[in-house]
């Protein structure tokens, strides 16, 4: 739930690793093979979800709070309504919100470093103050209050969490963009009449591409479980979204007469936000060889 | 060093007075009349047009935007942030209780995360690619990839009701802060252990070490000599910035062991649609958390030589 | 009067043979608990914890029932549903209902030292009065739209005038906690903080978000009959202690850290039922349980059919079962059955019948999209916004249901004032509203279309000029057959246009553990009787 620390500076461009260098680093990393394993197994459940769920995420199909059974896999939640479906379907919803909620940072912190790295000046000073005021909410509080000007509701989680990120990602960007801005071929690049934008996006960003791309997977645990957070929170999905968040704070309070309820979907969360950092470090080692921890 | 800290200082108030006008704005575009919601709880039956009228105005709710604004920075500069509408007291008292339990609790969780996290991250350390290492790992990669609720709730049922080792509302004893200190730290610690595996592991391949090695000093004089202390200074900066984190982390923490705190005074405020409590305490947290930061930096300048003033 | 307003002779009668019982009881009580005494600690779910403590400010029963730790009502409402003098020494309704004489109990003093009398009564009433006292409910309750004065006849009686009857009256005085007035004028904004009152129990302290503490005010006299025994409490003191965490609250006797769980979450139940070691008690509540009102000022409520067409679509036992194995009580009309004047035949009004639910939509002009399962009338889908409180399994269960006719209910959680403001803007389709009454008056609150105002509890927006002139006549009736027959017809309405939803209603579990003596609750199943509660150390 905690963001990650901030990447000091993000300074000095580093020389991208070539593709099959970093692909041998990276499938030696059994810890980070093994996350990309059940990311895909996760991607598979949400996009087949409709096969793959034995009964409607939604009816009540069967008894309520009924155990394990050959009928239901993983039993049936306090409604009567299959946990298996549920988490399945669930898959659809929490991924979207992990990526969904990284596509909106990602793309808003990293125009926002470009900008401010590449023009510098006041435009800089003006940016980065936002940036830090940003960071003044820590942890879950920004994304709360964003939920409080714009109410709960999924949408509205993606945007939440998205807006709570884009700090990082524009401290990121800002940091390599001012290291790459000097290095001659970017020079020369301007000299030669290249347009801004195609400065930016041509020269600069795809420097900036293996950071970006670790911190993003990172990113996408700690979406998925700020999301379950605000669904504790009552804040949320809304019911009877299968959200993994909101089946597993839902289920809590029978733990103690129908554990299947909360723990399933609980596992679920822990199971890709787990692949998703070891994935993300495997990529680090790979794809960002300077930083060694984080 | 007093020009860094007051370079520093400076910058900070350009933010502080960002991070007040955007929660001003935030919370004025937010759905709902004030009025209407504190009379929807309170005066059924009596309410009167001229009632509400008069509400407005008692409120300031009738001035134009940027009078409200100045009206409530000016106060918040005396250190009045208003009055809370749901709890009916002055939000400066709400807060300031509040923060002490938090502070509290955010103190006990760093002490939790520094306790697991340096020993496991040590461990690790020394012993890189070895079992030792692995498990240590898996158990920080377990600490940052569950959802926190869950956890504690776990840990209720076992610690408290299955063993009754602790108790599992925290209330006012000190026996009650040792479960939620160690949900909210576990996260931390997670991030802790890791980086100071790999700080250790960085200082052990430095070449003064290596020297101290050659000339034939005991490994473990060596490391806890000379490789510990520089390894620990970037982690006590990561530990400061988890510390700042904690002061709104908390929330969750709070709510699963029924602890009053900023994190739920928040919560609350933000279902209630209590304005000027939000405000407030957002404002507060906001702020603090700032200023932890730049005392660490701070620190951070003084214990790290390497690190210029200017 | 007769049923409430006792005469003098019959209330006598009555009270000798309910002072026999307390003999009783109090015999047994004297072989079944040695030593007095102990500290009772009462865990309850964070969201009871009031906002205000002061009872005449704030609407929710839990600072009702934390007041009435601090201080006696004027008339008790006991177990068997019957209204006997507490503070008061008896009363008399005159000039038909219009003008309630209240003889006071003597000998009477706050636990500031500060003597309760006729002064003091005026004092309290005027303040619930008052506008800027901000009552939300308690002033409702006391009569406020036709309340003129309250004179104080001498020393120990007073006199509340009205301008037309208030049949309903007695209730109010059951639950309005009455308060030193020198304590209300000495701490002014902060009173609710410092309650003063003559009870039990004095108020120690209040941590927010955290707990209540209560302890033994040694002055206190007693009230009995009521009470079973005269003088201080048992107890030492009092603690509340408020659970944020519904998983935690269930299991939170057997940790030992309260001895007593009140609203039990019902996921619970289950585990201390079967267990020796715990007591559990249900309390069940009168009023309107947990109901939802249909906003008939908007499409598509608006339409009988599609009102009627949802009453169809579900059945209010099977949700018992499902959600709750049963423990809750089914409720199919506007009221319970614990309350005043229940009329029965809301029961069979409607049966779960999805093939009428259906037609009914379709001679609506709700169309089935058979893409999305939904109906839709002009290319606009029947989806309905349900705003709820709490429960929202039940908000969950509904939409499960709903869907079958091809009805998307859209579920909503949110906190009482933002309910009552998006009542009042009529931003919604289906409301939560529960006022909790063994009067049925609350019918009148609910349903007569001029309480549809601002502040006001009438959220349907229906009109309807037979149903207004009933309630109207129940305002001033104080012939209890005649009330009968008129709330009868009213229910009967309020069921044949679908103007609500009803669903079930939560009673209030208590788990304690067996050392727990003496605890008893009273007829809206919250008063505690916490003078005769006493823990065994």
């Amino acid at each position: 739930m905690e963001a990650l620390p901030r990447s000091p500076g993000g300074a000095v461009p580093r020389p991208a690793r070539r593709i099959p260098a970093a692909w041998r680093i990276f499938a030696r990393n059994r810890g980070a093979v093994a996350g990309a394993v059940i990311l895909l197994g996760w991607a598979g459940a949400a996009i087949c979800a409709p096969r793959l769920a034995p009964y409607d995420p939604l009816g009540l199909t069967g008894p309520s709070r009924q155990p394990p059974s050959a009928l239901h896999l993983l039993g049936t939640d306090l409604l009567g309504r299959d946990v298996l479906s549920r988490l399945v379907f669930g898959a659809r919803i929490s991924l979207a919100i992990g990526l969904v909620s990284v596509a909106i940072g990602a793309s808003a912190g990293s125009l926002m470093g470009l900008v401010a790295g590449y023009y510098g000046g006041r435009l800089d000073g003006a940016l980065m103050r936002l940036v830090d005021a940003m960071l003044a909410f820590p942890g879950l509080l920004l994304a709360l209050v964003v939920i409080a000007s714009v109410g709960p509701g999924l949408q509205n989680v993606m945007l939440a969490v998205g807006v709570s990120s884009v700090p990082l990602y524009a401290r990121l960007v800002r940091g390599s963009c001012l290291a790459v801005r000097a290095v001659e071929y970017v020079q020369a690049a301007r000299v030669l009449g290249g347009s801004d934008r195609r400065v930016m996006f041509r020269h600069i960003l795809p420097n900036v591409l293996g950071p970006l791309i670790v911190l993003s997977t990172l990113q996408v645990g700690s979406a998925i479980l700020i999301g379950s957070a605000l669904s504790y929170l009552g804040m949320g999905a809304q019911p009877p979204t299968p959200e993994w968040g909101l089946m597993t704070s839902d289920g809590q309070a029978y733990l103690a007469s129908a554990w299947w309820i909360s723990t399933f979907p609980g596992l679920a969360i822990f199971s890709a936000v787990m692949a998703v950092n070891l994935l993300g470090d495997g990529l680090r080692a790979a794809l960002d060889p300077r930083s060694t921890y984080r | 060093m007093a020009t860094y800290i007051g370079q520093r200082v400076a910058v900070l108030i350009p933010v502080v007075i960002l991070v007040f006008s955007v929660v001003f704005a935030i919370m004025h575009a937010l759905p709902g009349d004030p009025v209407q919601l504190m009379l929807a709880g309170a005066e059924a039956g009596v309410t009167t047009p001229e009632r509400i009228a008069q509400l407005r105005r008692s409120m300031g709710l009738d001035e134009p935007l940027y009078a409200q604004y100045l009206r409530f920075a000016g106060h918040a500069l005396r250190g009045d942030l208003g009055q809370s509408i749901r709890f009916q007291s002055p939000v400066n008292q709400l807060v300031a209780g509040a923060a002490v339990q938090t502070f509290e609790l955010s103190l006990a969780g760093m002490a939790a995360a520094l306790l697991i996290g340096i020993p496991l991250g040590i461990m690790a350390g020394l012993y890189e690619n070895t079992w030792l290492d692995s498990g240590a790992m898996l158990l920080a990669l377990l600490g940052v990839s569950m959802p926190l609720f869950w956890l504690g709730l776990l840990l209720i049922l076992l610690v408290a009701v299955h063993l009754q080792w602790l108790p599992a509302i925290s209330g006012q004893q000190l026996r009650g802060i040792v479960l939620p200190a160690f949900t909210l730290g576990f996260v931390s610690a997670g991030l802790i252990s890791r980086l100071m595996r790999a700080s250790l592991i960085e200082a052990l391949r430095h070449d003064y070490v290596r020297t101290a090695l050659a000339k034939g000093l005991r490994r473990r004089v060596v490391t806890t000599k000379h490789a510990l202390r520089n390894a620990l200074i970037p982690v006590i900066t990561v530990a400061g910035l988890q510390f700042g984190g904690m002061l709104s982390g908390a929330v969750i923490t709070e709510t699963v062991f029924s602890r009053p705190g900023l994190g739920s005074l928040i919560v609350k405020a933000i279902l209630w649609h209590d304005y000027p409590l939000i405000q407030g305490a957002v404002l507060l947290t906001s702020v603090s958390y700032v200023l932890v930061n730049l005392v660490i930096d701070v620190l951070y300048a003084w214990v790290d030589p390497r690190i210029k003033y200017a | 009067m007769s049923e409430r307003g006792t005469t003098r002779r019959a209330f006598l009668l009555r009270s000798s043979a309910a002072l026999a019982g307390a003999w009783g009881a109090r015999l047994l009580r004297a072989d079944r608990v040695g030593a007095a005494g102990g500290n009772l600690t009462i865990a309850m779910a964070a969201d009871a914890e009031p906002a205000s403590l002061d009872g005449q400010v704030d609407p929710y029963v839990s600072a009702w029932l934390l007041n009435s730790f601090v201080t006696d009502p004027l008339v008790l409402l006991t177990s068997s549903r019957k209204y006997v003098p507490m503070l008061a020494a008896g009363w008399s309704a005159s000039a038909g209902g219009r003008i309630w004489t209240l003889p006071l109990r003597r000998g009477v003093t706050f636990q500031d030292g500060t003597p309760f009398d006729a002064e003091a009564v005026k004092f309290n009433i005027d303040r619930v009065m008052s506008p800027d006292t901000h009552s939300a409910l308690m002033a409702n309750y006391l009569g406020v739209k036709n309340f003129l004065k309250t004179e104080i006849v001498d020393r120990q009686t007073v006199r509340i005038i009205y301008s037309s009857p208030v049949p309903a009256l007695l209730y109010g005085l059951s639950i309005c906690p009455l308060w030193s007035p020198a304590a209300v004028k000495q701490f002014g904004p902060s009173f609710q903080q410092h309650l003063v009152g003559e009870g039990a129990f004095k108020l120690a302290e209040w941590v927010r978000g955290d707990h209540v503490r209560f302890v033994r005010n040694p002055a206190y006299r007693g009230a009995r009959p009521w009470q079973e025994h005269d003088g201080p409490a048992y107890l030492d003191s009092i603690t509340i202690r408020f659970v944020g965490e519904a998983g935690v609250l269930g299991q939170i006797l057997k940790t030992g850290e309260a001895n007593l769980v009140a609203g039990l979450p019902a996921q619970a139940v289950g585990t201390y039922a079967n267990n020796p070691a715990y007591t559990i008690i249900a309390g069940y509540q009168p009023g309107n349980g947990m109901m939802f009102v249909m906003n008939t000022g908007r499409p598509p409520l608006d339409d009988l059919r599609v009102r009627r067409a949802l009453r169809y679509a579900y059945d209010q036992d099977t949700m018992n079962q499902t959600l709750y194995n049963g423990s809750y009580v089914v409720v199919k009309g506007p009221l319970t059955k614990y309350t005043l004047y229940y009329w029965k035949g809301a029961e069979s009004a409607y049966r779960l019948d999805p093939a009428r639910a259906r037609r009914l939509l379709e001679e609506a002009g709700w169309k089935l999209n058979p893409r999305t399962g939904i109906r839709e009338r002009d290319g606009k889908p029947l989806a309905l916004t349900i705003v709820m409180l709490h429960h929202k399994e039940i908000g969950e269960y509904l939409a499960a249901q709903f869907r079958a006719i091809g009805v998307d209910l859209r579920v909503e959680v949110v906190p009482g004032p933002v309910q009552l403001q998006r009542a009042q803007s009529g931003e919604f389709d289906l409301m939560y509203e529960r006022l909790r009454s063994y009067e049925p008056d609350v019918l009148f609150d609910e349903f007569y279309s001029k309480n549809y105002r601002p502040g006001g509890w009438a959220w349907t927006r229906f009109q309807n000029a037979t149903l207004d002139k009933v309630l109207l006549e129940t305002q001033s009736t104080t012939d209890q057959t005649r009330r009968q027959a008129l709330f009868t017809e009213a229910q009967q309405l309020v069921t044949e246009h679908a103007l609500c939803l009803p669903t079930l209603d939560d009673p209030q579990y208590y788990a304690m553990t067996k050392k727990v003596h003496g605890f008893r609750l009273g007829a809206i199943g919250s008063w505690y009787f916490v003078n005769d509660i006493s823990v065994e150390t």
